[in-house]
This record gives C-alpha cells, sequence and structure tokens, in this order.
C-alpha cells in the first residue's frame, strides 16, 4: 500500500492536504443532476483539484511527488466505494492552452482507478475552446446505460448546436 | 366689512391648503427617496445566481469555471450561489 498524505474537510466541504514540498492542494466535488429520457434524475459528482489555489498546469518547476497523484486518486476510488451508484465527472479546461497537457496526466492518473471503475473521455466544444472531459461510473450500475445514454444525448445536442 | 373678512378667511384658507399639500407631496417624496435607497442597498448586497443552462452539461462547466475563479480569488467554496459542494468521501 502506497503512502498517502493526511487530508482534512474544511468548512465549505472541500478535502484540503500539504504536500512534502510545501503546496497546499485542494480537491472538491460539487453537486449536479442528469435527467434520462425516462424522466429520473441521476446525481453526477463534478470532481476538482488546485494546486496552491491554481488549477494551471503551466511549467512546475518542483520534484515530482508521487503521494500527491496516490492521495487524489485514492480520494477518488474512496468516492466509488462509498457512491457506486453515483458518476464522476472530471473537466480540464483549455484557457492557458494547457488543458490537452493535464488531460494526458489525469489520464496516466486514471491507471489507479479501481477496476470496477471505467472511464468515457469526451471533447467537448466550448466558448471556441475545447473542453475535455471524463465520466466515470462504476462498470456494474443498474443505471449505466441510462446515465451514458442521457449525457450522450446532450453531448450530441452541443455538437449540433 | 364682511367682504373683507371673507375674502382674508378663503385667502387663508387656500394658503393653508397649498401648504398642506406642499407638505404631504415633500413627505411623500422623502419616502420614496428612502425606498430607493433600500432597494439600491439591497442590490448592492446581492449577488444574483447566474441564470441556468439547459443543458446540464453546459452548466457543470459553468459551474467548474466558477469555482476555479472563487478558488483563485481566495473565496469560500460555501459562497456560491446555486453551487452545492458536498463531502462524499
Amino acid at each position: 500500500m502506497s503512502l498517502l498524505y493526511s487530508f482534512d474537510v474544511t468548512e465549505d466541504g472541500s478535502y484540503s492536504f500539504i504536500s512534502e514540498q510545501n503546496h497546499h492542494y485542494l480537491i472538491y466535488f460539487s453537486e449536479s443532476t442528469l435527467p434520462d429520457s425516462d424522466g429520473n434524475i441521476h446525481i453526477v459528482y463534478n470532481l476538482g483539484f488546485s494546486r496552491d489555489g491554481d488549477h494551471s498546469s503551466t511549467p512546475f518547476s518542483f520534484k515530482y511527488d508521487r503521494i500527491i497523484r496516490a492521495t487524489i486518486m485514492s480520494i477518488v476510488n474512496d468516492f466509488f466505494n462509498k457512491n457506486d451508484h453515483r458518476v464522476l465527472i472530471y473537466f480540464c479546461f483549455g484557457d492557458e492552452g494547457y488543458s490537452r497537457q493535464r488531460k494526458i496526466v489525469f489520464n496516466q492518473w486514471c491507471g489507479d482507478l479501481d477496476l470496477s471503475v471505467e472511464k468515457h473521455d469526451n471533447v467537448i466544444p466550448y466558448e471556441n475552446t475545447f473542453v475535455y472531459g471524463s465520466l466515470m461510473i462504476v462498470r456494474d450500475n443498474p443505471l449505466k446505460q441510462l446515465i451514458l445514454t442521457s449525457f450522450n444525448k446532450f453531448l450530441e445536442d452541443i455538437y449540433n448546436k | 366689512m364682511y367682504v373683507t373678512s371673507t375674502l382674508f378667511t378663503r385667502i387663508n384658507c387656500i394658503h393653508r391648503t397649498n401648504i398642506s399639500s406642499f407638505l404631504f407631496k415633500f413627505v411623500f417624496t422623502l419616502k420614496y427617496i428612502k425606498k430607493i435607497r433600500i432597494m439600491e442597498q439591497v442590490n448592492k448586497n446581492t449577488v444574483s445566481e447566474p441564470k441556468k443552462d439547459s443543458n446540464p452539461i453546459i452548466q457543470m462547466i459553468e459551474d467548474k469555471k466558477r469555482i476555479v475563479k472563487a478558488i483563485k480569488n481566495g473565496e469560500s467554496l460555501s459562497t456560491l450561489k446555486g453551487i452545492k459542494i458536498v463531502s462524499p468521501v
């Protein structure tokens, strides 16, 4: 079992830890809903994390710290252990031109995802740029097909705009 | 004498009516100004929730953009109207 940073739950509900090199990481989940064609409303969590109050991936000249990845992915895996019927979405923005790089790093990190979880990647056109999105869901989720069909339908609506 | 007295009473009456009408309008205007100031203050103190997009994917992206901005500005995520931060772990 790999080493992890111990984290605290902050007043606003996010998770926070400080790395060995004194960087402050914040991990948060915001709750959204996704309606499907059968009239069901699915709860979807939007995952995000920041380093020192920034989401930027601009050149970072510090030593690679594998415990950061292990800690964040352990929180994601713990999320699915406790919420196996829920959906998690992660978006990478392209504001500063690093969304693709961030997406590549996140994909590498997802190598640590529990095998029971599957990831569906997509590229979403948004405000003259692209947002890279990953929808994560437990393979055995009985509502998986309904959720994916609904998500893809809303995605189609964006493409056809 | 009677005519002078009547005339004087009428002038006095008109004068009183004008004063009371003026006072009424003055008080009404003051109340109106006060009401506008209160409304302006309420508008200043209330940050209206951004309009929701009908496409939930776009809405999720916009919510995350607001979260990113709030973190950058050092604001607490609990101040974001319409966004529910949860602790599912």
